[in-house]
């Protein structure tokens, strides 16, 4: 009953074709997790049901998008709680730093204030920024901007409407720049005025955000 | 500064810069670009996030690679044995195959496969013991309908036009799986037991030397001074265990109805 060839010839082909997102899979989780720790467990989870589950991969659809499903549910299901807890803390430590952001003095202007905003920040920055946002824009900025997912296959991976990836894809952006704004004038990337003539773009429906943040 | 074009929205230009239109209306927005300075600002803008995005994303460690590897490795194979063997009791039964399956290697190899011989040992050893009945029967509709209540897959006994006589049904477990023992008792062979031990088995390969019989394919074997003889109706395998001879054997396969 145990076919020892089988399993080989098994493991190396879900090998071949799975490895390969390994990064992605561990880039994703560490801004799921946001800690390095869980960030290994949840992609090990991930990669041992992949396999346990390969013989329902259907060969030749999309590995990536299929793994990234897997690490989703994995992480809603059992990484979400044990996040959640840090999360409370590290919300209100940002507080803190956008009472600074808005008391600061702004030195000096520029024509175009944005025209190199997104190229001079740090990506400790964007991190942060990232690390910020509710677990439901966070999910799909990860899928699109770090993983480059098209709409429809975020909308397969979290299983909802293209319609409701789009406006949760936008608003999470707009709350992304809007946290970036506040660090990048912390790290002295721009100064509070720029970041003023700035904030106007990337404004955000903050009863959304709010209602968001308590159903996270 | 607001997007104030009022001709693109910028959800619309966000979608442009993913990727998400054809070739055609990319060409349509490459002239509407050329032609406002709001627009390819916004464009400009977001191609810039989401560069820096990009450059967000992080690597995993080298030695999490081997890890990841190394895990996938200690699993056996994908789907039902991957799941069988997380449970401990499992791993003993799993530990006492491999330690059956080296010996078996060290008599040679005359048989094909060590791990499907034991379904027609197990059978026998079962049919040996002539453990008590759990539902003594013997029509066999109403033995039918009690194992249909009992078991998770579908069971069909056989109708046997003439010969052995229904004794009745016992649950059993072959390899972890449940399995039915449906006892039968030969009055024209004074009276001697014949089992028909009935089991789930996904395995494609059945043991023994292949026949036709009344249209099926039934696989005959012999161990231990019994005849069995398997066949397989709706994935599940039917074993006839008797120490009938073969002749024997193959004539109670031949009027056994699967109806």
């Amino acid at each position: 009953m145990l076919d020892f060839k089988h399993t080989d010839r098994t493991r190396r082909e879900f090998e071949s074709l799975s490895l390969d997102h390994l990064d992605a899979l561990y880039s994703a989780g560490l801004r799921l997790t946001k800690n390095e720790r869980d960030a290994e467990d949840l992609v090990q989870d991930t990669f041992l049901r992949a396999f346990r589950f390969f013989d329902k991969f259907e060969r030749g659809t999309n590995m990536k998008a299929w793994l990234f499903k897997i690490l989703t549910n994995t992480f809603i299901n059992k990484y979400r709680r044990r996040v959640k807890e840090r999360t409370v803390v590290e919300g209100a430590a940002r507080e803190a730093g956008n009472e600074r952001f808005v008391t600061r003095e702004p030195t000096e202007t520029s024509a175009d204030p944005e025209q190199y905003f997104f190229d001079k920040l740090l990506s400790d920055d964007v991190i942060r920024s990232i690390d910020q946002l509710p677990i439901d824009f966070r999910l799909v900025v990860i899928l699109a901007d770090l993983q480059e997912f098209s709409y429809k296959e975020i909308a397969e991976i979290l299983d909802c409407p293209v319609g409701t990836v789009m406006s949760r894809l936008y608003r999470g952006r707009k709350l992304l720049q809007k946290n970036l704004l506040g660090y990048a004038v912390e790290s002295g990337v721009l100064h509070g005025r720029q970041a003023m003539e700035l904030s106007v773009e990337v404004e955000v429906e903050e009863a959304e955000v709010l209602e968001l943040k308590r159903r996270a | 500064m607001t997007h104030e074009c009022r001709k693109l929205e910028e959800t619309f230009l966000h979608a442009y810069v993913d990727g998400e239109f054809s070739p055609e209306e990319n060409a349509e927005v490459k002239l509407h670009l050329d032609e406002c300075p709001v627009c390819t600002q916004a464009v400009r803008l977001h191609r810039s996030y989401k560069a820096a995005m990009l450059r967000a994303n992080a690597v995993a460690p080298h030695p999490f690679y081997d890890g990841v590897r190394e895990q996938i490795a200690g699993e056996s194979s994908p789907g039902r044995w991957a799941r069988t063997f997380q449970r401990p009791s499992a791993i003993a039964v799993a530990a006492a195959c491999v330690g059956a399956a080296a010996w078996f290697l060290a008599g040679g190899l005359s048989r094909p496969l060590f791990a499907r011989h034991s379904l027609v040992d197990d059978g026998i050893a079962i049919h040996k013991l002539a453990l008590p009945l759990d539902f003594p029967a013997t029509d066999p509709r109403s033995a039918q309908q009690w194992l249909e209540s009992k078991l998770d897959f579908g069971v069909r006994l056989p109708r046997f036009s003439q010969g052995p006589r229904l004794q009745g049904v016992r649950l059993s477990s072959v390899h972890e799986r449940r399995a039915a023992l449906v006892t039968y008792s030969l009055p024209q062979s004074d009276g001697r037991r014949v089992s028909l031990l009935i089991v789930d088995d996904p395995e494609p390969q059945l043991a023994g030397d292949a026949r036709r019989v009344a249209d099926r394919e039934v696989w005959l074997s012999r161990a231990k001074g019994f005849n069995v003889a398997s066949w397989r109706n709706n994935e599940i395998v039917y074993s006839l265990i008797t120490d009938l001879d073969e002749k024997d054997v193959l004539a109670l396969v031949q009027s056994a109805e699967m109806r």
